[in-house]
């Protein structure tokens, strides 16, 4: 991952039109930004298109950034302006798409970090949407200040969130795993 | 291994799985907005009906409201001349003829009249100290009654066969009184209106409709 610096001077290139420079973009945030949307959208096929569609627009429309240190935030914007866009649009889709089933199985088998995924993807679509948010950008590598300028929020308040939401996670996974799991008699 | 990291692996492992799409598709979308930009070209707007939809259905909202206004306005402008003349030749005519219109009541005698207090029905004389009753504000409209004042005057009158009562009244939607008298002359009870003697038999109709209660005396009684 280039350092925050690299970022702003990257953003200024990709906004001039430089492929390269988008490229190494891409690869260094498409992660946060879909996990992102994805979070906003809650579908894979939406998020992957909003993914595509920041890119897209620091490319045509990037004329805006100044760099002060703070490019991610800046990237990680336009995508949850995107995303938001898209999510009152089309407000049907909430729900059915979380983590699509190809994120969450490793092949044919079925074992039990796939049965912890699939008890998350429940447990994750319980919290509520700021929480969620939260969450999925954490385990996207972004730090809470960095979550902070993206959601406008105090980055305690984040931090607050995130350890609650983390709390209420693994409760909902205990329980729902006893549940599933059979018992001997 | 703690439960948070637990979910934060399990979480990255999905987020790391998702299909990512190549770069070169993102830069044949940049080509393509550039291409559009440079070209002047807009994007082409399919008009299904989707998306004409809420048009249309506001279009049917404005006509149904249009169509209520109008059908209200226009009745309170049809008043023809012919339904003036009607209300002329009713209120000159016998009870028997007035039933036509509805909710009313033969209310016989001075005395019979001067007795029923009842609802809906404010009576009054053609007599010259008809415009000297003070009929208070507060008692105009639906329920209105007899005034004390009015009253008291007509149990004093009932045996003068000079004083003539009023056989019909009607408080008026906006609030005036219209009177008419046995002869079948419309009078009014708001001077300052005079043109709010002009009740239209639709009108008359449509009072008897809303619950009013109509009163009509021939004026034999009286004389």
């Amino acid at each position: 991952m280039p350092d925050i610096l690299d970022l702003d001077r990257l953003i200024l290139k990709a906004c001039k039109g430089d492929m390269e420079a988008l490229e190494t973009l891409y690869n260094a945030l498409e992660g946060s930004v879909y996990a992102l949307a994805l979070s906003i959208v809650r579908n894979a096929a939406t998020a992957q298109d909003i993914t595509q569609e920041t890119f897209v627009k620091i490319c045509t429309a990037g004329a805006g950034f100044s760099p002060r240190g703070l490019g991610k935030a800046w990237v990680l914007k336009i995508a949850r302006n995107l995303a938001l866009a898209a999510y009152k649009k089309n407000r049907r889709f909430a729900d059915i798409d979380l983590l699509p089933e190809s994120a969450l199985s490793d092949g044919d088998t079925f074992d039990d970090r796939q049965l912890e995924r699939i008890l998350l993807k429940s447990a994750l679509e319980t919290l509520g949407d700021n929480d969620r948010q939260i969450v999925l950008l954490h385990a996207s590598g972004l730090k809470h200040d960095e979550i902070a300028l993206i959601v406008q929020r105090p980055a305690a308040t984040v931090r607050w969130k995130y350890a609650q939401a983390i709390k209420k996670l693994s409760r909902l996974m205990d329980e729902r795993g006893r549940e599933g799991t059979p018992h001997d008699n | 291994m703690t439960t948070e990291q637990k979910i934060l692996d399990t979480l990255r492992g999905a987020l790391e799985r998702h299909e990512k799409r190549p770069f070169c598709d993102i830069q044949s979308a940049v080509d393509a907005q550039k291409d559009s930009k440079a070209s002047g070209r807009k994007t082409p707007k399919v008009f299904t009906l989707r998306r004409l939809a809420p048009a249309l259905a506001a279009c049917v909202v404005l006509v149904a409201c249009a169509g209520i206004a109008l059908h209200f306005w226009s009745r309170t402008q049809n008043v023809s001349p012919a339904a003036d003349e009607q209300f002329e030749t009713m209120m000159a005519s016998t009870p028997e003829a007035a039933q036509e219109f509805g909710n009313y009541k033969d209310v016989g005698s001075a005395s019979a009249f001067a007795g029923s207090a009842e609802e809906n029905i404010l009576v009054a004389s053609t007599s010259p100290e008809a415009d000297t009753f003070d009929m208070p504000k507060s008692e105009k409209g639906r329920g209105s009654f007899i005034s004390p004042a009015l009253e008291e005057q007509m149990r004093a009158n009932a045996d003068d066969p000079d004083f003539l009562f009023c056989v019909a009244v009607f408080p008026r939607i906006d609030g005036n009184y219209v009177v008419s008298d046995s002869e079948g002359n419309v009078i009014s009870l708001s001077p300052d209106e005079p043109s709010l003697c002009h009740l239209t038999a639709n009108e008359i109709t449509k009072l008897a409709e809303e619950g009013y209660s109509i009163y009509l005396n021939d004026g034999k009684d009286t004389e």
